[in-house]
């Protein structure tokens, strides 16, 4: 296949072709996912972040 | 090459020139921690896949690996295949995702600092960045040999002076402008990076008479394999070596499973991870990254192995013959011979580009390693009058300092394993503890710790006593055992990642199950509720 005879060889050459062309598939696909949750996510995490501003010092210090 | 000095000064100028703008817009973006080191957490998704697949390809991608693909042919195909699957699909869908959102909870910087505050440890986090810091620099040195080199032939330059002023250059930017700076030259550079090997591909195949046309040529000229090649199990260039045979054992554990897997834990590349604010980004970033690499290495590799069809058809001779038996001067020599004068520029600038924005990155790492997670975190245990910045500014000195003076002196023979060996210890040491710490919450700091000791030193071991590559160059082995190997047979081309890596899984499983589990609150602040 392709002019290349052992398999092990064209069927690298096509999946090479095939995940590149799954990346722009799933990205595609996926172009707008992972965004909505996001931003409430992020106002959830920045109250953590204050009590984690104030935790490591006393987690660490026990070490 | 026809191109005249003056005008390939002049182009090379203008492009640093749009570098250096990019790193002062680097430098005015920076305002705090967060954006010297991890670009603000607000890096936009085409930036993030050109700059890591930048940073992933160097130049001993394109020349070293595209030249080895000369000699050994197009098996090294699995390795552009591990690439994209693993060090793109897998990496930015499986590991991204989980990166990015611990990094966010711990409102961790770095990759170590990742670990550090995931198994509330400053020992890992200070042991993963003198390991960093440590081993960094010789695949950085390599990097710079090979850019210095690059400059010395084109531009006629001493090669000591252009190992100083490329080295100026590149440092200029990433002291001042951080991760951003890094970035956004990075994203310049893979662009150029892109164009470049697409005509190269284009050009070669309609050279040769198109796809099908050019392999068969090539699958033709198996009986030429010369018989040294032909000993260690290679059977033609569009054939796998021998099962089993040495060359195969180096293709396969070395080449495609060593830099193949090793990139997951690659702390340059996982950190870029945590350089945006959502998944989505992540999830954009995987349409470019995934052609980009591609591009990057499906290219170097097929056109390496298909050199051999044009010098036989142009000359009579295979590649290596041609570039008198060192498989780094294939592709600069292919080029040369082959393409217009035009796209040997362009070439030019591509390999550049390619040395540049894995540098950059190296330096950044390094520096942020030994300053930050070594000295600030680990030595000091996070209390320091200096600000993390300074104190990373003058990692990143340190850093470059050690990496000149080792471009400097190393040898040749042992450059050409250096990629390898890192990412092979990057594998072993980091690899089972990222992923316990991305997807095991039952992994405890202990577990950790185990892993990435045992991963270390298993792997620096084997490269010491059983890896003939390196073991008998190094003589450490000879001199206290008097033997160049400790074992011998199959073992000795067996790479260390394949047996460091999962010693070290081992290790992070048992120590962990024998351990008290990470409290309850802890977890919860890593991974969300």
């Amino acid at each position: 296949m392709l002019g290349i005879d052992d398999p092990q060889i064209w069927i690298a050459y096509v999946l090479c072709f095939l995940s590149a062309f799954g990346c722009i598939l799933y990205g595609a696909l996926k172009w707008n996912a992972g965004a909505e949750d996001e931003r409430k996510e992020e106002r959830d995490k920045a109250s953590e972040y204050r009590k984690w501003n104030e935790g490591p010092e006393k987690t660490e210090a026990a070490e | 090459m026809a191109v005249s000095t003056p005008v390939l000064g002049i182009i090379v100028l203008i492009y640093l020139m749009v570098i250096f703008y990019l790193g002062w817009v680097g430098y005015k973006k920076t305002r705090d921690i967060d954006d010297y080191m991890i670009a603000g957490r607000k890096i936009h998704s085409y930036v993030l896949a050109l700059s890591y697949g930048a940073t992933f390809i160097s130049t001993s991608a394109i020349v070293g690996f595209g030249g080895a693909a000369g000699v050994l042919g197009m098996g090294l195909l699995w390795l552009t295949f591990m690439n994209v699957f693993v060090g793109i699909f897998i990496a930015f869908v499986v590991f991204g995702s989980r990166t990015r959102r611990i990094g966010f909870n711990l409102k961790a910087v770095t990759f170590p600092e990742l670990m550090g505050k995931r198994f509330q440890s400053r020992f890992i986090q200070g042991f993963s960045g003198i390991l960093i810091g440590l081993f960094m620099p010789l695949y950085a040195g390599i990097v710079l040999i090979g850019a210095a080199r690059f400059l010395e032939t084109t531009l006629g330059i001493n090669y000591d002076v252009a190992v100083l002023i490329f080295t100026v250059i590149i440092a200029a930017y990433v002291i001042t402008g951080g991760l951003i700076a890094v970035m956004y030259t990075d994203a310049l550079q893979g662009a150029l990076m892109f164009v470049g090997m697409g005509i190269l591909a284009v050009l070669t195949y309609s050279k040769l008479g198109g796809i099908t046309e050019a392999h068969r040529l090539l699958t033709d000229m198996a009986p030429l394999v010369p018989e040294t090649l032909a000993k260690g199990g290679h059977l033609g260039w569009t054939a796998m070596p021998a099962f089993g045979s040495t060359i195969w054992w180096t293709l396969v554990s070395t080449l495609v499973l060593g830099v193949g897997i090793g990139v997951l834990a690659q702390p340059q590349l996982a950190v870029r991870f945590m350089t945006v604010k959502d998944d989505r980004a992540l999830n954009r970033a995987v349409l470019v990254g995934g052609p980009f690499i591609f591009m990057m290495t499906g290219v170097a590799f097929t056109v390496g192995a298909l050199s051999n069809a044009y010098f036989y058809k142009t000359q009579g001779l295979i590649s290596i013959a041609v570039a008198k038996g060192n498989m780094d001067v294939i592709i600069p020599e292919y080029i040369n011979s082959s393409m217009p004068d035009v796209f040997v520029i362009l070439f030019m600038l591509t390999l550049l580009a390619a040395a540049m924005s894995t540098l950059s990155s190296q330096f950044h790492t390094m520096g942020t390693a030994i300053g930050h997670d070594f000295y600030r975190e680990f030595l000091m245990k996070g209390k320091s009058s200096r600000t993390t910045i300074t104190i990373t500014r003058l990692g990143i000195a340190a850093t470059i300092l050690a990496s000149v003076v080792l471009a400097y002196i190393l040898p040749i023979s042992i450059i050409a394993s250096a990629t390898a060996i890192f990412f092979g210890l990057c594998a072993a040491a980091f690899l089972p503890m990222y992923m316990g710490a991305l997807f095991w919450k039952r992994m405890t700091k202990e577990g950790a710790v185990a892993s990435l000791i045992v991963g270390t030193f298993s792997s620096l071991f084997w490269l010491a006593f059983v890896h003939a590559k390196e073991a008998a160059p190094l003589g450490i082995s000879q001199a206290l055992f008097g033997k160049a190997t400790l074992l011998s047979g199959t073992w000795t081309v067996v790479d260390p990642i394949l047996v460091a890596t999962p010693l070290a899984m081992l290790a992070a499983i048992i120590v962990s199950l024998a351990t008290n589990p990470p409290s309850k609150e802890h977890l919860e602040l890593c991974y969300g509720r």
